[in-house]
């Protein structure tokens, strides 16, 4: 049966009414198709193109162009954005607010990415602050995070969390995550960025950033515990944390039905314990017999799980 | 052939339907738990993501499993081939068992030991033919093991409906040109014709069918094989793919400007197409392929790239964007000839949430610090600086 057929026999049984059918058939047949998608995608593409050029243009010409016209050029530009946002937005709300015009939130990303590029050029000509640059992060993820919220633009909360990061020390590289310094500062950070965002999601402020939060603490700290059972001075204990992280990813993932949480839990806890498993094994074959049979105990559980809490059907 | 019947890949995507339907509120909740009741298979299905680890853990364990055999034998081809032969069996006997006996279908684990399978049958085959004294030069080892993958891979998709095995058997075959000793020109010029025929077969098929099964499969594959095309004609492509080599290949002038021409002409015959189609996998393919066609029109051409080249990129898909949106927006009921730029699918808004959210990921790239020694500042007593940085260079 094609969809045209399945919808004209629902509408003969009275599942659906004539205009639910008559809408339906019409989507259906492609009568109205939407473009939303693509048009967001060009969109964004078109941002983060821009601010490449920008940053690179401002880098390689500061010579030629000089630094009044970098400078005036780059608050113009964050001024513009700043100022198209306060005018269009609504009034603020600590519920999910729609966006005011089909180019608001990446106008808004525009301006932050322009205020980046501003910032990093002032270092880079002036050097303000010198060795204690990383506080430009500081500032710029707090203004971030601020407009985040007030806009309610989940783009700019990214790169404000991003820039949280970025001051915090936080490199998403493998080199650096299994370093001790840096597993310390991504544990610290995937903390404190859950516990913000559990703390405005029990105000009730922009509750709908929750996921975001989680998703970005969820992979900096398992991350770093993983890295710990790998290099740390103490794997057990490294490893006994990831554990119970990633109990808890999984645990909150079935819980509110949010899959990609039990994945990171599973995969990050999966790494951690081999590493530990291996460790003590000096046989090749046991080593990949282990492989074969966690392998398996790995598909069967998520088999068992999948059909209580993850069926589509 | 095909393991699971025409009616239960048919329901499948009409529970999706009905799902999208109901969440973008065009059909009541009641309304959509009855025909999502009506529309109930035998076949078990899991979320993507449940999918993908469950894919990872499979792959996992056949990899080990099959190192854990060669370990175990002697490094002799003969062996090697009889060994990974039973194991691709194997995988899909197991595969075929899991089909059968639980109704698995999309679950990951059935999926990746049938695409297994044939990864191992191609090395068998490989190894096979090396331990014969037939051939063992690496090229002809290499044309083996594309051959056997690419029939295998359509064998898989004829199977299993995978659709990502079809566009592989049919990468398969695309790349076998490129290992017979024939100069650049010729090899694209078979690739071409290997993607051309899949598009060719791919699009009839799609316009017999229309958008429902197995219309949908041959519709991605239409827009995969269009990418391919594009991909095989395209000689900077490789520019736009940081650490890979830059530059054309060696080939005759008027093949380099055919593909040159070329370059243009995909991209515009598949958003003519897609649009008169509203085919959205061949939009978006369209939309990627000509944006592929800016970024590498100035390499083709010889000209010098510009650091403000993105800027002017981004203006142009920022200008777009909007004025597309502004027309659409003004026709009659906010469309024009069907197109709308309003969401109808909560999907829409899923996706761009995700995107916002993995976006940390690639701004994480940009916090790094500015260089320690700084050219001196105009604003600081003149406009020629230190480092190399002064005003006149």
């Amino acid at each position: 049966m094609t969809t045209a057929q399945y919808l004209e026999a629902w509408r003969s049984a009275g599942v659906i009414t004539d205009d639910q059918c008559a809408a339906l058939s019409a989507l259906a047949r492609k009568d109205r198709f939407s473009v939303h998608l693509e048009l967001n995608a060009l969109l964004y593409a078109g941002v983060l193109a821009f601010a490449a050029g920008l940053g690179w243009t401002v880098r390689e010409h500061f010579a030629n162009l000089g630094d009044a016209v970098i400078v005036f050029a780059l608050c113009a530009l964050v001024a513009g954005s700043l100022s198209y946002c306060l005018e269009r937005a609504a009034p603020y709300s600590t519920a999910q607010v729609p966006s005011a015009t089909f180019a608001f939130d990446y106008v808004l990303l525009l301006g932050c990415l322009a205020f980046a590029v501003a910032l990093w050029y002032i270092e880079f000509r002036f050097q303000l602050l010198r060795e204690r640059w990383d506080s430009y992060l500081l500032a710029s993820a707090g203004l971030y995070l601020a407009l985040a919220y007030r806009f309610d633009n989940r783009f700019v909360l990214s790169l404000g969390l991003s820039t949280l990061a970025g001051w915090f020390g936080v490199r998403f590289s493998p080199e650096g995550f299994f370093t001790g310094a840096m597993r310390n500062v991504a544990l610290g950070y995937g903390i404190l960025v859950a516990a913000v965002g559990v703390w405005m999601h029990r105000l009730c402020v922009k509750a709908h950033f929750l996921e975001t939060y989680f998703h970005v603490a969820a992979n900096a700290m398992l991350f770093a515990l993983a890295s710990g059972v790998f290099g740390g001075d103490s794997p057990r204990l490294w490893l006994l944390g990831l554990l119970v992280a990633a109990a808890a990813a999984i645990e909150w993932g079935i819980h509110v039905l949010r899959f990609a949480f039990v994945v990171y839990g599973v995969v990050y806890a999966y790494v951690g314990v081999s590493r530990e498993v291996v460790r003590h094994i000096y046989l090749p074959t046991l080593e990949l017999g282990y492989f074969v049979v966690s392998g398996v105990a790995a598909v069967v559980g998520l088999f068992v799980m999948s059909r209580r809490v993850g069926r589509e059907e | 052939m095909r393991r699971y019947t025409a009616e239960d890949e048919q329901r499948i995507r009409m529970q999706a339907r009905v799902r999208d339907w109901m969440r973008a509120g065009l059909l009541r909740p009641e309304q959509g738990a009855a025909l999502a009741a009506e529309l109930r298979t035998d076949l078990k299905r899991t979320n993507e993501l449940l999918r993908a680890a469950l894919a990872l853990f499979t792959a996992v364990i056949v990899l080990a499993f099959v190192t854990l055999l060669f370990v175990s034998f002697e490094p002799h081809a003969t062996s090697w081939a009889l060994t990974l032969a039973l194991v691709a069996v194997g995988c899909v006997a197991l595969a075929e068992y899991l089909v059968a006996a639980f109704g698995l279908y999309r679950y990951g684990v059935e999926e990746v030991l049938a695409c297994g399978s044939v990864l191992l049958l191609a090395f068998s085959v490989g190894y096979g033919i090396e331990a014969t004294g037939f051939s063992s030069s690496p090229r002809a080892w290499d044309t083996e093991l594309l051959l056997v993958a690419s029939a295998g891979g359509f064998a898989v998709y004829r199977r299993y409906g995978l659709v990502y095995a079809a566009v592989g058997a049919m990468v398969g075959a695309a790349l076998l040109p490129f290992q017979w000793p024939l100069t650049d020109a010729v090899q694209r010029s078979l690739a071409t014709v290997a993607f051309g025929a899949v598009f060719a077969m791919t699009r009839a098929a799609h316009r017999r069918d229309g958008g429902d099964f197995p219309g949908d499969e041959y519709d991605n594959l239409q827009a995969a094989a269009c990418a391919g095309l594009y991909l095989a004609l395209n000689l900077h492509v490789t520019d736009v793919i940081p650490a890979a080599p830059s530059g054309a290949p060696p080939v005759p002038t008027w093949f380099y400007w055919s593909t040159y021409a070329a370059t243009w002409l995909i991209p515009t015959a598949a958003l003519t197409v897609a649009i008169r189609e509203k085919d959205r996998a061949l939009l978006t393919v369209g939309i990627v392929l000509a944006l592929c066609t800016l970024v590498t029109n100035k390499p083709y051409l010889g000209w010098t790239r510009q650091t403000w080249d993105p800027m002017l990129l981004g203006v142009v898909l920022i200008g777009g964007a909007i004025a597309l949106r502004r027309w659409l927006a003004s026709g009659p009921d906010g469309q024009r000839g069907g197109f709308t730029p309003a969401r109808i699918l909560e999907r829409d808004r899923d996706i761009l949430s995700a995107l916002a959210t993995a976006s940390v990921a690639w701004h994480g790239r940009r916090h790094e610090p500015p260089p320690a020694e700084a050219p001196g500042s105009d604003f600081a007593g003149g406009r020629s600086g230190g480092a190399g940085g002064g005003a006149g260079y």
